[in-house]
């Protein structure tokens, strides 16, 4: 089989030649007689009958093929492949490369964060002695690509003010898959609406269906009794508590 | 050896298999077992290259896509970020660009080559119209291409191209707005544009390219006569190796170009402002001037710019009948090299023209300044949601020299200019031929108002520095030896000899404007300058008359004031050639506080300028802009 292949290859390489040889007479319309080489996924019946089509008005008969030697032909090969992939993947890999733009390159979402990054939010009288949670925007510059926005709200964060004044500070965004969790009075828990995740005062799971329990932010509080933020996002459905970016 | 062998076998097999449900052997085959009668040739290379761009065109431009948002707020914003925020984004966008300016110079080689060898003769007309089918797709992709960044050199050349459209007869107008989206350029341009561009024209030329192909390798090859007799080459790998070599050479051009020039972003398209440089892309550059001939201007614009291209383009599409007669062939050669030699003519005349154009140049220079500016700007601040443009129409550096142009450039000049660049000058007729002549100024040199250099010419070179004033009349030449110039008649010597008192004197003026790109000053040159400005007094000799006999100053230091001064028509120094200072003086130079009714030549500007234009000018001109 794979001999028989090899003949009809080699017929066909210089066979087509030989048949255009035979066509190329002065004929106009001509019947070109079938080579009997057909029996083979190298059917050239088609590619036969294409030139039997051709007007062909040169009555020369066509010179013999340039007969390749293995070396010439090895290195007109290499040459068109190193050639022929460096022209084509050279923009391919430009273009992937700038693809990947977001991946080596750090975007800020927003700007107006003191020096440490957090952001002022409320103030200490603002929120509820009995460490009920309140929801709160945080108010910055947002950045898209290449637009600001100025004084936009760039996230929304769950305060509780405990004994002392201690601020406990969440992500008010579901671990699970990134809705946001709303705080329920009656039963004391934050719901997702999304898939029913639930939470704790604390912040903790209370069923299975998040993979974490509410990611907390860091908080401070200056001598004005101003609560600031350092609001972050956190990568969701992982277990472990990721900041993006 | 045993294994490897079983596995030659395998894949032989899987070969098999695949081959035996798509028969890709066969079109692999058919693909690369072209022959060549006569061997390969470098000069059959080009219809590959051409080919070869477009991919490229195809691969960077998706790519781009993923990244560009066509509307009149995001377009140049999005390119902006593009060029100069993402990575790589230089380099795909560099290379998107001078590919296709590749394009262009390969579809005119590609052309030259068939018309010379004769290809588009029987049997081969169709696909010489399948040809030029792709010419118009790939001009339609550059034209709606160029748009797309919004910037004002794409801008202001899309803008004459679709009101060439709009001349056409009968439908003109429908299809001019057709293809702008309504009546104005606006967000439904860079849509359509976009669609077009991105989306129908590639669409198109892929289906026209597989055309061209098929019915090219129905043909094959034209042989010219000198090669028939040598030996027969194929395509695979003969041929390939020549084209793969030639593609490789014209990526590198288009690399060469992308790292020494890179893809231009001028400042953002604005409607409001008049562009004295609106061009086309080079490519398109002959017809704008064919279109500028006064007899071509005279025939109407329909007859230059859709008529004659349209008989042009028509004669080419009869190449293959004419090519019948004797004759034929030959006048298809001289008709295509005639063109060549033609539109090479008309775009050197143009390129010269434009190089002798003084509006030109500093037009194309602003446009390339705000291009940097803005992205300057948009990198510091962020782009506002109104856009890139409103960066720079809230930019001193930008507004500034416009509105000197507007309002101050008929009497004073900016460093020699008129604040863009340009020298006033007027035509006039000498002998029958038009003479450029420069415009006289009429009033001081602006361009280092306010600085040290400028006080210490004020004080040691008074006629000098007021020069101009003498080609203002009476009044002028009265204003320009009046009193204060008398002063500096009889002091400049002493100040020249009290090289550190002058100093003193300067930095205390200049520091009592406050600029913040004057500083630092120097405290103890303004102490001593303050001592002089009252006294008078010099380590070596005094002045005639001190400052604070005439002018009126207090101190910016919060001292208390030094003189009141001596009343109308001695200007007051508070302040002196700082932000307020000169507000009040352009609003009002009249005023007692400045030159008074009698010392004044200059108009009042507070009834002609907005406070918001006079705000970005006197910015401008104190240099409080961002840098």
């Amino acid at each position: 089989m794979v001999a028989k292949g090899r003949i009809v290859w080699e017929h066909l390489r210089t066979g087509m030649v030989l048949r255009l040889m035979e066509v190329r007479v002065p004929a106009r319309r001509i019947i070109l007689p079938k080579l009997s080489i057909v029996d083979h996924p190298f059917d050239n019946t088609e590619a036969l009958s294409r030139f039997s089509e051709n007007p062909l008005v040169e009555t020369t008969p066509l010179p013999p093929t340039d007969p390749a030697t293995p070396r010439r032909n090895f290195l007109g090969i290499a040459g068109s492949v190193i050639c022929g992939s460096l022209a084509t993947l050279t923009p391919l890999v430009a273009g992937i490369a700038f693809f990947m733009d977001p991946l080596l390159r750090r975007k800020p979402n927003f700007k107006g964060a003191d020096a440490d990054g957090f952001l002022s939010v409320t103030t200490l009288r603002d929120l509820p002695d009995d460490g009920t949670p309140l929801r709160f925007p945080l108010v910055a510059d947002k950045l898209d690509a290449w637009n600001i926005f100025k004084a936009q709200v760039v996230g929304t964060v769950y305060l509780r003010k405990m004994p002392g004044d201690q601020i406990i500070a969440f992500n008010d965004t579901c671990p699970h898959l990134g809705c946001k969790v709303e705080f329920q009075e009656s039963s004391q828990l934050f719901l997702c609406p999304c898939h029913a995740s639930s939470f704790g005062l604390g912040g903790e799971q209370k069923n299975k269906i998040p993979p974490r329990g509410l990611d907390t932010l860091e908080s401070k509080t200056d001598a004005d009794g101003r609560v600031w933020i350092r609001y972050q996002d956190f990568q969701c459905g992982v277990e472990k508590k990721g900041a993006i970016g | 050896m045993r294994c490897r062998k079983e596995g030659g076998h395998r894949m032989n097999a899987l070969l098999n298999w695949l081959d035996h449900r798509t028969g890709y052997r066969t079109l692999v085959h058919e693909a690369l077992n072209e022959p060549i009668p006569g061997g390969a040739r470098w000069k059959y290379v080009w219809g590959s290259t051409l080919t070869f761009v477009f991919a490229v065109q195809v691969i960077t431009g998706f790519f781009l896509w993923g990244a560009y948002s066509p509307s009149t707020l995001t377009a140049w914003e999005s390119v902006y970020y593009i060029q100069h925020v993402m990575k790589y984004g230089a380099l795909v966008r560099g290379i998107h660009h001078f590919a296709a300016q590749a394009m262009m110079i390969l579809l005119g080689l590609h052309f030259m080559q068939v018309i010379i060898a004769g290809a588009y003769r029987a049997p081969r007309e169709v696909n010489f119209w399948l040809g030029l089918v792709l010419m118009q797709i790939v001009l339609g992709l550059s034209l709606t291409g160029y748009l797309l960044p919004w910037d004002q050199k794409g801008y202001y050349a899309t803008k004459v191209a679709t009101n060439i459209v709009g001349v056409t007869p009968v439908v003109g107008q429908q299809l001019q707005q057709l293809a702008q989206g309504g009546t104005t350029y606006g967000h439904h341009t860079l849509t359509r544009f976009f669609a077009l561009h991105a989306g129908v024209l590639p669409s198109l030329l892929v289906g026209f390219l597989a055309l061209h192909i098929y019915v090219f390798r129905r043909h094959g090859i034209t042989v010219s006569k000198s090669d028939e007799s040598k030996p027969v080459g194929t395509f695979w790998p003969d041929q390939v190796l020549m084209d793969a070599v030639a593609c490789l050479g014209v990526l590198a051009t288009i690399l060469f170009f992308t790292v020494w020039k890179g893809a231009e972003l001028t400042g953002p398209a604005d409607t409001s402002d008049a562009y004295a440089a609106a061009r086309p892309e080079w490519y398109f550059l002959f017809l704008f001037r064919f279109l500028k001939f006064e007899a071509v201007d005279k025939m109407g614009l329909v007859f230059g710019a859709l008529y004659v291209p349209g008989a042009i383009m028509g004669v080419i599409a009869l190449m293959p009948f004419i090519g019948k007669w004797k004759l034929g062939h030959r006048f298809n050669v001289a008709f295509s090299f005639a063109l060549l030699a033609g539109a090479s003519y008309l775009t050197v005349i143009a390129l010269k023209e434009d190089g002798a154009d003084r509006n030109y140049q500093a037009a194309v220079k602003i446009a390339e300044f705000e291009g940097h500016r803005a992205a300057k700007l948009a990198h510091e601040f962020g782009i506002p949601p109104t856009g890139a443009l409103s960066l720079l129409k809230n930019d001193a550096l930008t507004q500034g020299p416009k509105l000197f142009k507007r309002y101050c450039a008929s009497c004073h000049r900016f460093d020699g200019h008129n604040g863009l660049g340009v020298q006033p000058f007027r035509e006039i007729e000498e002998n029958g031929k038009k003479v450029l002549v420069d415009e006289l100024a009429t009033a001081a040199d602006l361009g280092k108002f306010g600085s040290r250099q400028w006080i210490e010419s004020v004080l040691t070179d008074y006629s000098v520095t007021f020069a101009p004033l003498k080609n203002a009349g009476d009044k002028g030449i009265k204003l320009q030896s009046g009193e204060m110039s008398g002063w500096v008649k009889d002091n400049a010597e002493t100040l020249k000899n009290n090289a550190e008192g002058l100093k003193g004197l300067v930095e205390f003026l200049v520091a009592q404007s406050g600029r913040k790109d004057l500083e630092p000053f120097d405290p103890t040159l303004v102490a001593a300058g303050k001592e002089i400005f009252k006294g008078g007094k010099l380590a070596n000799g005094s002045l005639t008359a001190s400052c604070s006999d005439c002018h009126a100053l207090k101190p910016n230091d919060g001292t208390a004031s030094l003189s009141d001064g001596a009343g109308s028509g001695y200007p007051t120094l508070t302040g002196y050639a700082g932000k307020a200072w000169l507000t009040n003086f352009v609003r009002n130079p009249a005023d007692e506080a400045f030159y008074g009714a009698d010392h004044n030549a200059m108009p009042g500007f507070e009834e002609k300028i907005s406070y918001k234009e006079l705000e970005l000018l006197v910015d401008w001109l104190v240099g409080n802009y961002f840098r």
